[in-house]
């Protein structure tokens, strides 16, 4: 896979990891540097006696190893090498690996052969667990997250009852509420008591989009109510969107297996309190079908995958279940595909499957919307995308990137793509028509 | 108002104050709220309900409101595209981090080879012009149609579009502070000298003393014999700032009547006395001060704390008021050889002050030079660095030189990337290599440690290196040294890192072309 500057900025942990890396880029700062057909290496001068040794692994996605100190992955000096090479291939040498890196090669050909051999010992999955033990923490954790529910319900009546008015008050303990259903062992539905938290007084039309999100949030727990009599992808619509996800096992031992060529669209990365959540939207080339990868790291955003919008990968993933899946599992690959197409749907079919989405699991939020022939520019409400039928889009955009956005269009169409939350658009990349500007990294 | 907002001005209040009021949709959402409504006896759960039906219907059903102006289409481009990727991360790099030299080097260079800025750098180079405003004149060419285009959208960017003050604007002399007024004028005079002349006598009755100095320091500008009636006029005006400038003016018309009569009360002083064989000149201030001197802007009384007596005062002044060529004409010396013989005189430093001054306001460069090369009898100071402007490039490099060797290094290079405008091309190849041999001699020495400047300067200098060096530095790296302090080998490294940025725009495709 040949990569452009872009898209290895795209790699970085953060904005002054990027502008660090492309400092290094440059050959006065390497004293050795040299590659071979999958590997890249070279010694970058930092502040000690001894220089650092970085190398890069480039069969699939690139994998970084450095030996300075630095907790960001890949650290400055790995995205300075990898710039090096893309931007001037033939300015590096190829040669030998020199011992340095001809060991770490090895050493991760035999990790990867190790895990290749336990994947295949271990299947089918081992049955440890004791089914009756099971069922009994299963009924335990409904039973718990009943009593959650239904104090949620009487919260969110006695708000409608007394006027919600009232919830403006910035003394409103959302978070204790929102801590007493993490308690109940539902997180989803402490992640909706925090999001009312954030509606609550802010913007001019807060009380009518408040009280949507508490309509939605009591519909949840309608369904939580009759989750017995539920049909089973419902109930894993519910299960969801109450925090409650199948297991992972459990997901590639039964979720639905799709291979096809998955176009790499938009890839966010936000924080939260030091837990670091990266979506990665892909669209099947093949079978128009969308996936969202969802990671979580911890204290540093270092996902095992690298995901480069722009590409497409021959992936096979498992769906988690549901009325209509969309979180999916990376099962195998990624083969390298080549590049990206923006979908060549209407905005009218993007509507209307996004209408049978929603249809089909009210509580996915966001929704992936992929918007062709639109222009991007400024007016007094902020952001916004013109579009071809004449209506006006919403986007939530930081300032710099609203005016790289604009500038890169000229006032031209051009396809956006991004997550759609019911209200304003988070542009995550932009297409005329092949890729010019990914957004959504933090 | 929509079915949600209806609900939310019942939800605000309360259902336990009000009995809700349910909106009627109708059509299939309509039935399925009547159904609910019926289902549910208590209203706070009825009213939960139904927001959610608008809620989830509401969202399944959006459609993108109609509105707004799309921003016109950007027109089609004449320039070159940046788009090649290579050179796209090289302006990337350079923009992020500079120096702003070498950001105007690759201004210059694109607007040579007919190449617009990259659209995905336009928001940043836009507000590096914002602020920088040394940078805006370079920008400005290569900002394409696309540049325009968006600047215009931006108000912070307004700078960009339009003439931005590049063009004679009369607004500027009508309406301006006094600053545009001055550099209207002066541009005026740099075209048109008798028009320039008149628009400032037209001026003359409504301006204040400070402006009438500052306006007649821009006729300075095309300077010429029909100015001199003007200048004569100025020597009579009320204020004292004006008449000195006037008179400052009138010295550097040498034919002028003001110039003949300085000269005149100079030769009063001259005398010549025999000594073993050779006539010598010598030379002693007025007895007296001449009832018409007053007239010239000359003063009787010196200022407090002035160091010079009542007559040196005089003939300091008398000096300064004479144009130099008198001096190399009326004693047969060349310049040099005037600042010796002053020096031998009791009257050294009235001379000496008083040549300075007339060297400066006239930029005579062989006299500043001569300056240079001589120790100043004690008590005359003078700041070397206000020369710097009116020497040829060669003059100047000694002077760095000269600086690098008595002060530090880091001294002298700052001095030659101050003294340089952004736009001033590189310093002579000798100059590069003479400097960069000194650098390299005191990065080794412990006081190099901790001059900052030098770490600051060495990635400015490295702007400042012709191309024909580059090759050579890159391949003898006269700079690196293994005893250097960490802070100095990265600011090394930095140097280098320049100097590739810049061999690449010299040598890139699009760009190499720009050469002759």
């Amino acid at each position: 896979m040949s990569l452009t500057p872009e898209q290895v900025l795209q790699l970085a942990p953060d904005a002054a990891s990027a502008k660090a890396g492309q400092g290094l880029a440059v050959p006065a700062k390497w004293p050795t540097l040299g590659q071979s057909d999958s590997a890249l290496w070279g010694e970058c001068q930092g502040s000690g006696s001894k220089p650092y040794q970085v190398q890069i692994d480039l069969g699939g996605g690139p994998a970084f190893r450095c030996t300075c100190p630095s907790r960001k992955f890949p650290c400055k000096h790995g995205l300075a090498l990898l710039l090096l090479q893309v931007r001037k291939p033939d300015a590096i040498a190829t040669t030998e690996p020199p011992a340095w890196v001809a060991e770490w090669l090895a050493s991760r050909q035999q990790r990867a052969a190790r895990q290749e051999e336990k994947k295949t010992q271990a299947e089918p999955p081992a049955t440890t667990a004791d089914p009756g033990t099971a069922a009994k923490r299963e009924a335990k954790r409904l039973e718990r997250m009943a009593a959650g529910a239904a104090e949620l319900r009487r919260w969110l009546e006695d708000q409608v009852r007394q006027g919600i008015g009232n919830l403006a008050d910035p003394k409103t303990d959302w978070r204790a509420l929102a801590a007493r259903m993490v308690d109940a062992q539902a997180p989803g539905l402490a992640f909706r008591v925090r999001k009312l938290g954030e509606i609550a007084g802010s913007g001019g039309d807060w009380p009518a989009r408040l009280l949507a999100a508490m309509g939605r949030l009591a519909l949840l727990l309608d369904a939580f109510d009759r989750f017995a009599d539920l049909p089973s992808p419902v109930q894993a619509d519910v299960r969801a969107a109450l925090g409650w996800p199948l297991d992972k096992d459990e997901v590639l031992a039964q979720g639905e297996r799709w291979t096809d060529l998955w176009e790499v669209l938009g890839c966010q990365i936000e924080e939260n309190e030091r837990l670091w959540e990266r979506r990665v939207w892909l669209r099947g080339r093949e079978s128009g079908r969308h996936a969202l990868l969802l990671d979580f790291a911890h204290g540093n955003p270092v996902f095992a995958q690298p995901f480069l919008v722009g590409s497409a990968l021959r992936l096979t993933l498992a769906y988690y279940p549901g009325t209509r899946p969309s979180r999916a599992l990376l099962v195998a690959g990624p083969e390298a595909g080549g590049s990206a197409h923006f979908p060549a749907q209407t905005l009218d079919d993007e509507w209307t499957a996004l209408a049978q989405g929603i249809a089909a699991n009210p509580w996915q939020n966001p929704w992936p919307l992929a918007v062709p022939a639109a222009v991007p520019g400024y007016d007094d409400g902020g952001w916004a995308l013109y579009t071809a039928e004449g209506g006006r889009l919403p986007l939530v955009l930081a300032e710099g990137e609203g005016w790289r956005l604009m500038a890169l269009s000229g006032g031209m169409p051009m396809g956006v793509f991004g997550e759609w939350d019911g209200e304003k658009l988070l542009p995550l990349s932009a297409w005329a028509p092949e890729l010019v500007w990914t957004g959504g990294q933090r | 108002m929509s079915g949600l907002e209806t609900l939310a001005a019942q939800a605000v209040v309360g259902v336990a104050r009000q009995a809700p009021v349910w909106p009627d949709t109708g059509g299939a959402v309509g039935d399925t709220l009547k159904q609910l409504i019926q289902q549910r006896t208590e209203p706070a759960s009825a009213l939960l309900g139904v927001a959610g039906v608008f809620a989830v219907c509401g969202a399944a059903g959006y459609r993108p409101p109609a509105g707004g102006n799309p921003p016109a289409v950007c027109p089609p481009e004449s320039l070159g595209s940046a788009a090649d990727p290579a050179l796209a991360a090289t302006l990337a790099i350079l923009l992020a981090q500079g120096p702003e030299r070498l950001q105007a080097e690759a201004l210059r260079r694109l607007a040579k080879a007919g190449v617009r800025w990259p659209e995905r750098l336009l928001p940043e180079a836009l507000d590096l012009g914002r602020r920088s405003r040394a940078l805006r004149p370079g920008l400005r060419p290569v900002l394409g149609q696309r540049g325009l285009w968006l600047a215009g959208r931006n108000p912070e960017w307004a700078y960009a579009v339009g003439s931005g003050g590049l063009e004679l604007d009369i607004s500027a002399w009508e309406t301006g502070t006094t600053e545009q007024r001055a550099a209207y004028l002066g541009r005026c005079r740099a075209t048109d000298p008798a028009q320039g002349r008149d628009l400032y006598l037209q001026a003359l009755p409504e301006l204040g003393a400070k402006e009438r100095a500052a306006l007649l320091m821009e006729l300075a500008i095309g300077l010429g014999p029909d100015d001199e009636a003007a200048l004569e006029a100025a020597l009579k005006d009320r204020a004292k700032e004006v008449r000195i400038a006037a008179a400052a003016l009138l010295v550097r018309l040498p034919d002028s009547a003001y110039a003949r009569r300085m000269a005149e009360r100079l030769e009063s002083c001259l005398g010549q006395e025999r000594k073993s064989l050779r006539q010598l000149w010598t030379l002693e201030p007025p007895e007296a001060f001449g009832p018409d001197w007053k007239a010239d802007a000359l003063e009787e009384t010196p200022p407090k704390g002035e160091a010079l007596g009542q007559r040196a005062w005089w003939l300091y002044q008398l000096t300064r008021n004479t144009p130099l060529a008198w001096w190399e004409t009326r004693l047969e010396l060349a310049a040099a050889d005037v600042l010796e013989w002053g020096l031998k005189s009791e009257w050294r430093n009235a001379l000496w002050r008083g040549w300075l001054d007339a060297a400066e306001t006239s930029a005579a460069a062989p006299w500043l030079e001569a300056f240079l090369a001589r120790k100043p009898p004690k008590g005359v100071h003078y700041d070397y660095r206000r020369f710097l402007r009116h020497l040829p490039p060669h003059a100047c490099e000694t002077l760095w030189l000269d600086i690098m060797a008595r002060e530090n290094a880091g001294a002298g290079l700052a001095l030659a990337c101050e003294s340089l405008p952004l736009d001033g091309g590189t310093v002579s190849a000798s100059f590069a290599q003479a400097a960069l041999g000194r650098v390299a001699d005191y990065l080794g020495r412990r006081e190099a440690t901790w001059d900052y400047r030098l770490r600051e300067t060495l990635p400015q200098f490295a702007c400042l290196i012709p191309p024909g060096l580059f090759e050579d530095i890159e391949a003898t790296r006269p700079l690196e040294r293994k005893d250097a302090h960490p802070s100095l080998n990265e600011a090394v490294a930095r140097f280098h890192a320049v100097l590739e940025h810049r061999a690449f725009l010299h040598q890139h495709p699009p760009l190499a072309s720009a050469d002759p």
